[in-house]
This record gives C-alpha cells, sequence and structure tokens, in this order.
C-alpha cells in the first residue's frame, strides 16, 4: 500500500519544526515514484534539505531529475531570488501601465509602495507555488509540497480567498475608471480600442483567473490533501490538531497522519541508565493522545533511527517501516 | 578555558534585564526561560517568566494551570505569565469591528467585509503580532526588576525588527499619498459645500498605532545593553541551520546576537556506562558531529551546555537542575572541545 492512500494530485507536508516533514516528504515522493507515477518534489523551506536528504545537488531553484530514481524530480525553491523577479514583473506592470494611461508621474513611488508592503514576501512566494499548481504541477502524476510550516500551505487557501475577494474589488473599481473615461469621451470608438488594451485591466483579469484555478484545485478534496507530521511530543501533536482543525474549516479532508521519531520499546527496555526510558514513558502517554485525537487517520509509525535519515537506501528502510514498525 | 553560564552574562552586562530564548521548536526555549527565571528569582529578584505557548507548557514545568490567568507568582518572586494570544486577537479583531461599526454609521458589518476579517484572523503574522504585543505591554508596566521571554519559534521575531523598518517606510509612503489624496478630497467637498469625512484619518490613526507598536517591538530586542538575545539549539542539522540563519539575519540587520544556549548534550560519561544499549550509545555518537559543528561554529557565542537529563524537566526539582546548569554549566567550553575529539 502506498503511504498516501488517495489519489490527489497536490500533497502538502506540514508540522511543526524539527518533526522532519522533509524526510516524510521525501519518502511519500519516493514510494509513489518506485510504483511509477511521475513525481515532483517541491520545498518551500527557508533553509533546504532536500540536497542532504538525497545526498546530491538539487539546489538552484530548478527542477531537477533526482538521480537514483526513475521518475522522480525535485526542486529547492529559492524564495528570495523569487521575491526579485516578482519585484520585476510588479515594477514593470506600473510602468506600462502608467504609459498607457498617460500620467505624466514618476513610477517610483507606486513600485515602493507595491514591492515594500510587508506580506510582499508572502505573495510572491504564493505566486510561484501557484504557477507550480497550475503549470509545472500539471506535468506529474503527483507533486509533493514540503512547505516550511504548515500553516504557509493552508495560508495559501486563505490568501487565495483574500486576495481574490481584493482582486474582484479593484477589477470593479478599475472597469468603472474605464467606463467614465468612455463616458466621457468625445471618440467613443478610439477609446473602445485603447481601453482593451489597458495592461492593469489585463493583468487584474488573469491574476484573477489564476486564484479562481488555485482554489478549485487546492480546496478540492480529489485534488488536494494534507499529510501532517508529529513526533510523540505535546507541543508537536497540538500543532498538528490545530492545523487539522483549520484544514477542515476549508473543507478539505486531512490525509492523515504520520507519526515520527518513535522510540522503540525494546531499545527503552534494554536501557538502565533512565535516559531513553523517561523518554519513553512519556511517549507512551503521548501515543495515546495521538491515538485518542487522530485514531484511524495515523498513517503509520516511523521509529527513531540513531542516525540521521540520509540517503535513498535510508528513505526505502523508512518507507518499509512505515508499513510495517508498529510502537 | 573559561567558564560559560549566564552568571557571566550578567557580570559582563550591568544593566541587563531582559533576557529572550528564541530557536525553533522543541529545542527546550521555555525549559530554558523557567530556569533562568527560577535562578534570579531565587536571588531576591523580582522576575516575570513571559511564555506564549498556546499547549501552555510553562504549566506543565510548573505544574500548574497558568494558560491565560495574567501573572501569577509560582516560587517566591517569581511570576510567571502565558498569555492566551487568540484571546487577545480575539479582543482586537471586535475594536475592529466596533470601529468600522462606528466609522460607517451601520449596525452590521457586510458579508463581504466579515470575509475579509475571518481571513485576517487566520493570518499567523496576526498571531504573531499579538504575542508582541503583549510583550511590549509588560515591559512598558515596569513591574519587574527582571525580565525572561520564551519567545514562539516563528521567524524568531528578527522578521519583525526587519518589518519595523520596511513598515515605517511603507506607512510614510501610505501617509504621503493619503495626504495629498486628502486635500484635493478636502478641495472637492469645498467645492461641493460637503463637509470632509473622518474615516480616512481614522485609518491614518491605526496605521500610525501599529507602527508604533511594531517599532517598540524592535526597540526593545535590539536594545543591546539592556536586552541579551539568545538563541537554544540542540546538537542536531535543522537546529543548527537555524541558528546560522538568525545570525545571518541579525548581522543583516546591523544586530549582535548576545549568544547561544547549546541544549541536550549527552553526557560523555554514557558511551562507558555498561547500563546503556548500544542504540543508545549510537545516538551519542551521531549527536558529537554536531556537537563539533556547534563549537567551530558558535565557539564565541555559548553561554551555557545544558545536558541530556535522564528525566523530562518537569517540577521545580527538575528546574532547578538546569538552572544551576543555565548559571554556571558543568560542560564548559573545555569540555565541549574534548568532545568534539580534538
Amino acid at each position: 500500500m502506498p503511504i498516501v492512500r488517495g489519489g490527489q494530485r497536490f500533497i502538502f507536508v506540514g508540522g511543526k519544526g524539527g518533526v522532519g516533514k522533509t524526510v516524510v516528504a521525501s519518502a511519500i515522493a519516493l514510494d509513489f515514484a518506485m510504483r511509477g507515477e511521475k513525481v515532483l518534489l517541491a520545498s518551500f523551506n527557508p533553509v533546504h534539505s532536500l540536497s542532504t536528504v538525497f545526498q546530491q545537488n538539487l539546489s538552484g531553484g530548478v527542477i531537477k531529475p533526482v538521480e537514483g530514481v526513475k521518475n522522480l524530480y525535485a526542486v529547492e525553491v529559492e524564495v528570495e531570488d523569487i521575491v526579485k523577479s516578482y519585484k520585476e514583473k510588479i515594477s514593470k506592470i506600473i510602468r506600462e501601465f502608467l504609459r498607457w494611461a498617460e500620467i505624466p508621474i514618476d513610477p517610483k513611488g507606486f513600485i515602493d509602495i507595491a514591492t515594500t508592503n510587508p506580506a510582499f514576501q508572502e505573495a510572491a512566494t504564493f505566486d510561484k507555488m501557484m504557477d507550480i499548481v497550475l503549470k509545472e504541477g500539471q506535468e506529474y502524476d503527483r507533486v509533493v509540497f514540503d512547505t516550511a510550516a504548515v500553516a504557509n500551505a493552508i495560508r495559501l487557501i486563505g490568501l487565495s480567498k483574500i486576495y481574490g475577494l481584493w482582486l474582484q474589488r479593484v477589477i470593479k473599481s478599475r472597469q468603472e475608471a474605464l467606463n467614465l473615461r468612455y463616458q466621457l469621451s468625445w471618440r467613443k470608438d478610439k477609446v473602445l480600442e485603447e481601453i482593451k488594451k489597458d495592461p492593469l485591466l489585463l493583468d487584474l483579469l488573469s491574476l484573477h483567473e489564476r486564484y479562481v484555478k488555485v482554489r478549485e484545485n487546492l480546496s478540492n478534496p480529489s485534488t488536494t490533501t494534507f499529510i501532517f507530521v508529529t513526533i510523540p511530543t505535546i507541543l508537536a501533536i497540538s500543532v498538528v490538531k490545530r492545523f487539522s482543525d483549520m484544514v477542515k474549516a476549508y473543507d478539505i479532508p486531512s490525509g492523515g497522519v504520520v507519526v515520527n521519531m518513535v522510540i522503540p520499546r525494546s531499545e527503552a527496555e534494554r536501557d538502565e541508565t533512565g535516559f531513553l526510558k523517561s523518554k519513553w514513558e512519556e511517549q507512551e502517554r503521548n501515543l495515546a493522545l495521538i491515538r485518542e485525537l487522530f485514531g484511524d487517520n495515523i498513517l503509520g509509525y516511523i521509529p527513531l533511527y540513531p542516525e540521521d535519515v540520509v540517503g535513498i537506501k535510508a528513505l526505502e528502510t523508512l518507507i518499509r517501516d512505515l508499513e510495517e514498525f508498529k510502537p | 578555558m573559561s567558564r560559560i553560564g549566564f552568571k557571566y552574562v550578567f557580570e559582563r552586562m550591568p544593566e541587563l534585564r531582559i533576557v529572550i530564548f528564541a530557536g525553533k521548536g522543541g529545542v527546550g526555549k521555555t525549559t530554558s526561560s523557567a530556569a533562568l527565571s527560577y535562578k534570579l528569582a531565587s536571588m531576591g529578584r523580582r522576575v516575570l517568566c513571559f511564555s506564549t505557548d498556546p499547549q501552555a507548557s510553562l504549566s506543565d514545568i510548573f505544574e500548574r494551570n497558568l494558560f491565560g490567568k495574567g501573572e501569577i507568582e509560582v516560587a517566591p518572586n517569581l511570576y510567571v505569565l502565558e498569555i492566551d494570544a487568540d484571546k487577545r486577537i480575539a479582543e482586537y479583531v471586535e475594536s475592529i469591528r466596533r470601529k468600522i461599526k462606528e466609522m460607517y454609521k451601520i449596525d452590521e458589518i457586510p458579508r463581504e467585509v466579515e470575509d475579509y476579517i475571518e481571513s485576517a484572523v487566520a493570518e499567523p503574522a496576526m498571531y504573531e503580532s499579538a504575542v508582541y504585543d503583549a510583550m511590549v505591554d509588560v515591559v512598558a508596566e515596569g513591574k519587574y526588576d527582571y525580565y525572561v521571554f520564551d519567545m514562539p519559534p516563528f521567524g524568531h521575531g528578527i522578521r519583525m525588527v526587519a518589518m519595523a523598518d520596511i513598515l515605517s517606510k511603507w506607512v510614510d509612503k501610505i501617509f504621503e499619498a493619503r495626504k495629498e489624496a486628502l486635500e484635493l478630497d478636502a478641495a472637492a467637498a469645498r467645492l461641493k459645500g460637503e463637509k470632509l469625512l473622518e474615516y480616512e484619518d481614522q485609518m491614518l490613526k491605526e496605521l500610525e498605532y501599529i507602527r508604533g507598536r511594531i517599532v517598540s517591538f524592535s526597540r526593545l530586542i535590539t536594545d543591546a545593553k539592556r536586552t541579551a538575545f539568545t538563541m537554544v539549539l540542540v546538537p542536531e542539522r535543522m537546529a543548527i541551520l537555524d541558528t546560522e540563519k538568525a545570525i545571518e539575519m541579525f548581522e543583516e540587520l546591523g544586530l549582535k546576537m548576545r549568544g547561544v544556549v547549546v541544549n541536550q548534550v549527552y553526557p560523555p560519561q554514557l558511551l562507558e556506562d555498561p547500563r546503556a544499549p548500544d542504540y543508545l550509545k549510537k545516538r551519542v555518537l551521531a549527536q558529537r558531529p554536531y556537537v563539533r559543528e556547534i563549537y567551530e561554529k558558535f565557539r564565541d557565542l555559548i553561554v551555557a551546555v545544558i545536558p541530556m537529563l535522564n528525566r523530562e524537566p518537569k517540577g521545580l526539582e527538575a528546574v532547578r537542575i538546569v538552572a544551576e546548569e543555565l548559571w554556571e554549566s558543568s560542560l564548559d567550553l573545555g569540555a565541549l572541545e574534548a568532545l568534539t575529539g580534538r
């Protein structure tokens, strides 16, 4: 059985920092690829570790085939680069618009307002995720997103809603302005021709279309699923609980919970120093809580390995353990 | 090799009043905050230990329900404040709703606007701001000798410092644009013999208020004399990368981090302990390269080392053990260097 059982194309892997999201996302992607599906693994972390996990250079912000695994592709998205090119894109639109509208104002002020906006980085990252959902991702059977915080992934849906609302407003007022211009003009045919070329309106409309499409994709339970990773600690569990509730609020069924870093009972029993045993006892209580909260939604358990999970061999072991290991 | 511990930090920084523990989730920020607060209080100073954990882990540590209950004295001179950020957000949002209703003289907020408000509440940035707001508030009150902050694990607050700068510039720009527009509106209103609506002004005031709060927060955590911004990390890859990134971000802003606390270092004797199974010994050994990396990368920044405990850091007894290690670490830099195998 594959780790993720549904047929969704977009799989977001989230959880608290340090619970092993990247490793689990890598395992999910590898699992699908080994079953013959074409998979893209996209990391949106501020500090990437796909290269470390797969023991090869996957950096540079472009999609690269993962060597040694057929059908698996990966990209470590460089947020800073995206912000830069997004800035250029926005500046270009503003300049073009002012020129088109024959407004003799220095565009710098407008560009500054638009690009120093505190939410600019989020908007740029969001734009990149949209690109992957709507363009690159369409060429793959599965796209696995490894995101810095679950919040970001969920926020994505929230953002697409708020931006959508905002855009509708802007488009409406833009149409009103153009309409006014048309009404006031002597040469209506000429104005109409020009209006059709309004770069701002065209851009707003295409952006709005993108938002609508992204929302359609992300809030559709048959195309998108969220997998949560937790470890048996109260803090990590509470984060997953909070985020799975958030996802539910958007009517997206959670694809399940993976429990990582579980100290094997046999090892704890062998320990007489107290270092493992006390942790294991705490773990037992927390595992009970996980079962109570997520029950049938638990996809499997991964043991706490003495060493870091690095390399494809280690990932294969992990995939096997995920199916067989019982705490 | 010199001894390390917060004792020496306080000796070097006579004006130190605020200690901030930041770092990624699960590295022991809350435990460190509780322990340092406990130590300072035991020396007879009035201390506020502040945490925002939605899961109330100070409550776990002090084995008492403190969440959302205000400032509570858990030991002589030691006060704990575990704020309920969600409640603060709800209150803030309610005040926004009230303002909107007053401004537009309406009884019911339109569905469309309500959608905006709801989406905004779901924003993690909202939670972040509520937390920082509360931090600024308690320090401004000035009731304590020392403040120890358990920083929530998002962006370490550094993002907020950078934001203070960006937001200030942004608000300035908006002000400029708004002022021009207001002048035009005023002229138009005069022509039509109307009075200018006041709500535009209200919005500028709101923006100005938000900027003021963020700038105060930024001052608080960047005050080099009174505040020690400390990162807690454990010998694991992601924690090291996270710390490096934070230091880099600090430098970009022209700031200096006061130090790092290395937590959960396995005691070296464990390797010779016949009671320890191989699995545990392997884990001890697997930690070594990261201890080495920490030592090499952050040597000058290490202010304390806390050994891995063979019990959960819960209850006052455990807090006392961690407190002693934080104050004067038993594993000093020399011991750490020995662990790196040279």
